[in-house]
């Protein structure tokens, strides 16, 4: 037995598919915009999601930590003797993260200090609108509100204020919150016990419970349900990220040999197969660096918490097999329209075409969620184009059997030989074309002829 | 080395190729000559199986190109396309490297047999420049370079001096006859008709993808001349009755002989003449005059005519 057939990777033609995969990893991972894509994807991701988080916080601590002026109009009466204070506890769920993690007072250097638990209010009783207007103008009130004597019926309030300009069109009190709580309790007052009062201020604490098949129940919590999508979905958009981004460049740079006649230089050393599979496999190699890099700064405390968040290993053996699957089915049929593609331009064209598809199960996510092992997700499942993203969401569904999963994956590993096959083909006879634009009818002649 | 055996190649409804032979043997040049569009690059397409000839067989080092044997027997092939055909991202070491990986080297032997033809082609202080940055003679060098690497057998080039000034295209024509007396064989496609007489063992003529004339250079050049004789020396001898007519060249002067006459006769008539001859030899076209002359009487007449 020959050393090459002993140690396959040291013989003549793999190591010429792994010099050009080489070649082509280090071209790519040093482009600019590819090194850009790798580091500022990151950051405009984490800084956009600070920025909402903050804004979001900002509001939120600027309604919390306002202490409102408010007139009060009360023509029904229901009010004259209640507290010239108004308080109603922050619902903790609508409460941004950071403020519940506590991280404001860093961020806003003291504003969590000014924050409370409470939408509060100080109030004045006016007898009549036209009493009232006067403070608002000059600035001694934030708003007048006004009770009309048919407010128990019809239950509608005003409220008056001055225009908002600025900051106070996102961050300006809103009376409402504050005055939920005075409202009920000036209702109810003197007609129910005090503990109906509370109660009816804040009516419900849920908790959930999970029921097994023997009957026994468990907590759960109201997140529960989405924690296992994290995976898919971290797997599912840095295969679409590798498609899109590593795709483009694999085109672009293709065309550009091609136009450059450097393909002709290169096709006289090696087969056209074994460059198709260097440039995969190079391709591959760079998305897997972009995957493992994001990997460790944006889903690894995810994965860590794999098992506390109860995720089953398995979801992510899964996940990685479609990854890996879809990656070289759209690999493949994106190297063979960098082949055929005569200008960048056609060849961008032609790409996306190839890879929008990919995108169609994110498009159908409330369906996939909603009904997991519903029909459409099912063929989704089966098609190409779709399966990898819609098997790795159905998975963290826990809509997906086993069975139906190695179907799955063996189809589109199917789908992915057939592919690499007519497309490795189309390459061959495409790189060296010139001329006209191919039709489908001369693809599928030059998919059958080529030798 | 290679053998094209009445080959022919078609796109469509044109045929760029009909019926074309040839044979390179190792240590010989061969040189490739044609109009544009004659169907040159086709021919070498066809020879380093870039394109399958639709009739006809190509053989390198005796076997048909194609499969794992074919892909052992082009490592062996060094070829310079035409149109400038590098990537302008790499670096010159690195691409050089990276060509030699893809004809079997191991990496370590790439890199310096890289090293050594960046030397030779005096771009050992550019190594790290991109192939973009470098200037068009001397991105052609690390072409001509690229198509060295690998100490390639059998040597395919398509117009080499393209953008190279006289000094680089010496160097040019050295690099490659120094390969061809390490036994290489050269196959030269080149407009630069003069560089035939220099480098080229034999020639071979096509027009409109049919072989119009092959053979030894000096054969062809002696097959093509018209009996006129080349003289230095003697100014009087034009005036003789058995010259025709004259014509000054560069150094001496071209003689056409009268009907009857043989160049035997006019030499005997300076000798009794007892005039001085520095030199009296047969005119030979030059392999411009007879490409001209060839080309011209193709646009109006069928080959076989030309031929006759």
């Amino acid at each position: 037995m020959s050393g090459a057939l002993r140690q396959p990777w040291r013989s003549p033609s793999v190591r010429k598919v792994l010099a050009v995969a080489r070649h082509e990893f280090i071209t790519t991972v040093t482009r600019v915009g590819y090194l850009l894509t790798l580091i500022g994807l990151p950051l405009l991701v984490g800084a956009t999601s600070t920025l909402s988080g903050l804004i979001a916080s900002r509001a939120m601590v600027a309604r919390i930590s306002k202490v409102q002026k408010l007139g009060i109009v009360d023509e029904t009466g229901l009010f004259k003797n209640a507290p010239l204070r108004a308080e109603t506890a922050v619902d903790p769920d609508q409460m941004p993260s950071l403020l519940k993690q506590g991280r404001t007072g860093a961020l806003f250097g003291g504003v969590k200090d000014q924050a409370r638990s409470f939408f509060s209010a100080d109030l004045r009783r006016f007898s009549t609108m036209d009493e009232a207007l006067a403070p608002l103008l000059k600035g001694e009130l934030d708003a007048v509100v006004r009770i009309p004597r048919d407010w128990v019926q019809g239950g509608r309030l005003e409220q008056h204020r001055r225009p908002k300009r600025g900051l106070d069109l996102l961050f300006g009190g809103n009376p409402g919150p504050a005055l939920r709580g005075w409202l009920i309790k000036g209702l109810l007052e003197g007609r129910v016990e005090p503990e109906v009062i509370t109660r009816a201020a804040r009516p419900a604490d849920w908790s959930s419970f999970a029921v097994d098949a023997a009957g026994h129940s468990t907590p759960v919590d109201a997140f529960a349900a989405l924690k296992p999508l994290l995976v898919p979905m971290v797997f599912a958009l840095l295969l679409l990220l590798s498609i899109f981004v590593g795709g483009s460049y694999l085109v672009t740079g293709l065309v550009e040999e091609k136009q450059n006649r450097a393909l002709e230089l290169l096709l006289t050393s090696l087969t056209a197969e074994q460059l198709f599979w260097g440039k995969l496999l190079g391709l591959w190699l760079a998305a897997l660096l972009q995957f493992l890099l994001y990997l460790a700064i944006l889903a690894l405390p995810a994965l860590l918490a794999v098992a506390a968040l109860g995720i089953r290993p398995v979801l992510v053996l899964e996940a990685f097999s479609y990854f890996v699957l879809g990656f070289f089915f759209f690999g493949s049929l994106l190297l063979a329209v960098g082949a055929v593609g005569n200008t960048q331009r056609y060849a961008q064209q032609l790409s996306g075409l190839v890879t929008f598809p990919a995108t169609l199960p994110f498009l159908a996510l409330p369906l996939l969620l909603d009904q997991p092992d519903g029909p459409v997700a099912r063929v989704l499942t089966f098609i190409p184009f779709t399966a990898p993203i819609t098997g790795m969401l159905r998975a963290a569904s826990g809509a997906l059997p086993w069975w139906e999963f190695l179907l799955s994956a063996a189809a589109l590993g199917l789908w992915t030989a057939g592919s690499i096959r007519i497309c490795s083909r189309i390459f061959r006879v495409a790189l060296l074309a010139s001329g006209s634009t191919p039709g489908l009818a001369q693809l599928w002649r030059w998919a059958r002829e080529a030798r | 080395m290679l053998e094209l055996e009445s080959v022919t190649k078609r796109y469509g409804a044109r045929t760029a190729v009909e019926r074309v032979s040839l044979r390179l043997c190792a240590g010989e040049v061969l040189g490739l000559l044609g109009p544009n569009g004659a169907g040159k690059t086709t021919l070498l397409r066809m020879a380093v199986d870039l394109l399958r000839p639709d009739e006809g067989a190509v053989r390198l080092f005796g076997s048909a190109p194609g499969g794992q044997l074919g892909e052992a027997l082009l490592s062996q092939v060094g070829y310079l396309p035409e149109e400038r055909g590098l990537p302008g991202r790499p670096r010159a070491l690195e691409l050089l490297t990276y060509l030699g990986e893809l004809k079997g080297l191991a990496r370590s032997e790439a890199r310096l047999q890289a090293r050594v033809l960046l030397q030779r082609v005096q771009l050992e202080a550019r190594e790290t420049s991109r192939i973009g940055e470098l200037s068009k003679g001397n991105q052609q060098k690390i072409q001509i370079a690229a198509a060295l690497v690998g100490q390639p057998r059998l040597l395919l080039v398509d117009e080499p001096f393209s953008g190279l000034d006289p000094v680089n295209r010496q160097l040019a024509v050295e690099l490659f006859l120094e390969a061809v007396r390490g036994g290489a064989a050269l196959l030269l496609s080149t407009h630069q008709l003069h560089q035939v007489h220099t480098l080229c063992d034999r020639l071979l003529l096509v027009h409109r993808g049919r072989p119009l004339i092959d053979g030894k250079v000096q054969e062809v050049r002696a097959r093509f001349a018209d009996g006129s004789v080349l003289v230095r020396g003697a100014p009087g001898l034009a005036a003789l009755p058995l010259v025709a007519r004259s014509q000054p060249v560069d150094g001496g002067v071209r003689l056409w002989l009268a009907p009857g006459a043989t160049a035997r006769d006019l030499l005997r008539a300076a000798l009794d003449a007892e005039l001085r001859l520095d030199a009296f030899e047969a005119h030979l076209p030059s392999v411009e005059e007879i490409f001209v002359q060839l080309v011209s009487a193709q646009e109006a007449a069928p080959v076989a005519e030309v031929l006759s």
